[in-house]
């Protein structure tokens, strides 16, 4: 049996003491709740024509902003399960460089790889808001962001070019917190609408590409709900 | 599959059963999930742990229960002890059959290579299922007595889980990711098989093997490689845990269980393909 032992114990040693080198787990990385979130926007284009303009509207829902980041053509299907998404970590401040953001999820993903593709990133915060109860916070505010230039597909066919914006909202939700010995997990509400100037290609049913550069007339966003996944970048 | 086939492979399960070694993974299985369990209790450790491990500034005390606990250590067991030795195993089934000889006195009898190979991959498996059982089992046995009945609560942000269950449910979806763990340690034990067959000595089998799950590992947890430790190896062999989420999320258990499958196959075809060109007269 000794003899048995020492043929495994020198690589065992040799294993653990490097297992006892490995540095700490992530504790630099951001947690990231994700939640679901619906678009509309409207937007329109004015197209200078010989005689009189024409002023091209756009509509897009969910499907076109994540078939857009994905730089695929309006009316592709999505694949189940795909859905826009608002990823945040819940922490309430005034900041110049807010990490929530607009991502298109993949719950089918492991990990990071759940973010597909990132549509909006914020630039700026401003918020107000607090604890109203014991089981509530509510708050509002303004923010600054960034359409995000599409990078996956084809984005010179179908795709976002890097656009900037600005918006303003109101939300609240429940705490995250422990009761009656269960973890609660926070449902939240949120209603906000966005302004300012919009670029997109895209192709249409003939094939032919438009590069749409409007502006935003009417965008309004809501989040609700339990979170539907998270993520550490 | 004949009779002589499973009379083979009766001698090959008796002769795990009689290897001293074979136990040592369950002894040490047990033991570590032991001393895990006496260190949780410390009050200093307890402290820092229900701070760090879950990342919230929340009073978890109530949440840390046998279920929890349990969670925890048989995923740390199995992902620290269990590689080591499935791989120990892995090596004695054919490496140190080659190294001892007896492999080539049992290729002496009028038995078909690919029924020899079939029996010692057949053993692994069994070991991998039975070593994985033993910790999720033992793991729950420790956790309910240090911790005691609760909910099961598991909140790992970074692989998308955040759930909280009753004791009930709880423990039905926890013999049910034990029994998924088994299914993710049948690739360790491959990957141990694969490197037996293809003439590494039995230590060697261990050293590489472990080596290529630590590093594995190792770009899993590390910050800098956020963006590549969904695509690791451990990421799909933790894939167990998703059953605790409410709803499980099947497309993602399909895709990570469907790659292992596709992974366990070209093990085994490697493995086969070492074994039957082997030369194992040398």
């Amino acid at each position: 049996m000794p003899r048995q032992l020492s043929r495994f114990t020198s690589p065992l040693l040799s294993l653990l003491l490097l297992a006892l080198t490995l540095p700490s787990s992530a504790s630099a990385l951001t947690d990231f709740m994700v939640y679901k979130v619906t678009v509309k926007i409207v937007a329109q284009m004015d197209v200078p024509g010989p005689d009189f303009d024409t002023l091209v509207t756009k509509k897009l829902g969910n499907n076109d902003v994540i078939n857009l980041a994905l730089g695929r053509p309006l009316g592709t299907k999505i694949d189940p399960g795909v859905v826009l998404a608002a990823a945040g970590n819940f922490e309430p401040r005034t900041t110049n460089s807010p990490i929530d953001k607009l991502i298109v999820f993949d719950p089918s993903q492991n990990g990071a790889a759940q973010v597909v593709a990132t549509v909006v990133v914020g630039t700026s915060l401003t918020y107000q808001g607090g604890v109203v109860s014991g089981s509530k916070s509510q708050g509002s505010g303004f923010a600054s962001g960034m359409i995000l230039d599409t990078v996956l597909g084809n984005p010179a066919e179908n795709g976002f070019l890097t656009t900037p914006l600005n918006g303003g909202g109101q939300g609240s939700g429940g705490h995250l917190g422990v009761s009656g010995g269960n973890l609660v997990f926070p449902s939240i509400t949120g209603v906000g609408s966005v302004s300012g100037p919009i670029k997109f290609n895209f192709t249409d049913k003939s094939g032919g590409v438009t590069h749409f550069d409007g502006i935003i007339v009417k965008a309004q966003g809501k989040v609700s709900g339990k979170p539907i996944g998270s993520f550490s970048q | 599959m004949s009779g002589p086939f499973f009379a083979q492979l009766r001698w090959e399960l008796r002769k795990l059963w009689t290897r001293p070694r074979t136990y040592l993974g369950f002894a040490a299985m047990f033991a570590f999930e032991l001393l895990m369990s006496l260190l949780w209790r410390l009050p200093t450790v307890r402290e820092v742990m229900l701070r760090e491990f879950w990342k919230m500034h929340l009073e978890l005390a109530q949440a840390f229960s046998g279920l929890t606990s349990a969670v925890h250590l048989a995923g740390e067991s199995m992902a620290m002890i269990g590689g080591l030795f499935l791989g120990l195993v892995a090596s004695d089934v054919v490496s140190k059959e080659i190294e001892d000889g007896t492999l080539r006195t049992l290729l002496c009898r009028p038995v078909g290579r690919g029924a020899v190979f079939l029996q010692k991959l057949v053993v692994c498996l069994l070991y991998a299922i039975a070593l994985a059982l033993f910790a999720g089992l033992s793991a729950l046995v420790l956790g309910l007595v240090f911790e005691g009945r609760g909910p099961l609560v598991i909140v790992a942000f970074s692989e998308s889980i955040l759930a909280s269950l009753d004791f009930r449910q709880g423990l039905v979806r926890y013999l049910f990711a034990i029994s998924m763990l088994a299914g993710s340690m049948l690739t360790v034990a491959l990957m141990g098989f694969a490197l037996s067959c293809c003439g590494l000595r039995p230590g060697g089998v261990i050293v590489v093997g472990g080596t290529m799950l630590m590093v594995d590992h190792l770009v899993r947890i590390q910050p800098g490689f956020a963006a590549i430790s969904p695509y690791t190896l451990a990421t799909r062999l933790m894939s167990w845990r998703q059953v605790f989420n409410k709803p499980i999320p099947w497309p993602r258990l399909e895709r990570n269980y469907g790659q292992l499958l596709v992974l366990d196959l070209c093990l085994v075809a490697a493995a086969w393909w070492a074994f039957r060109r082997r030369d194992l007269t040398r």
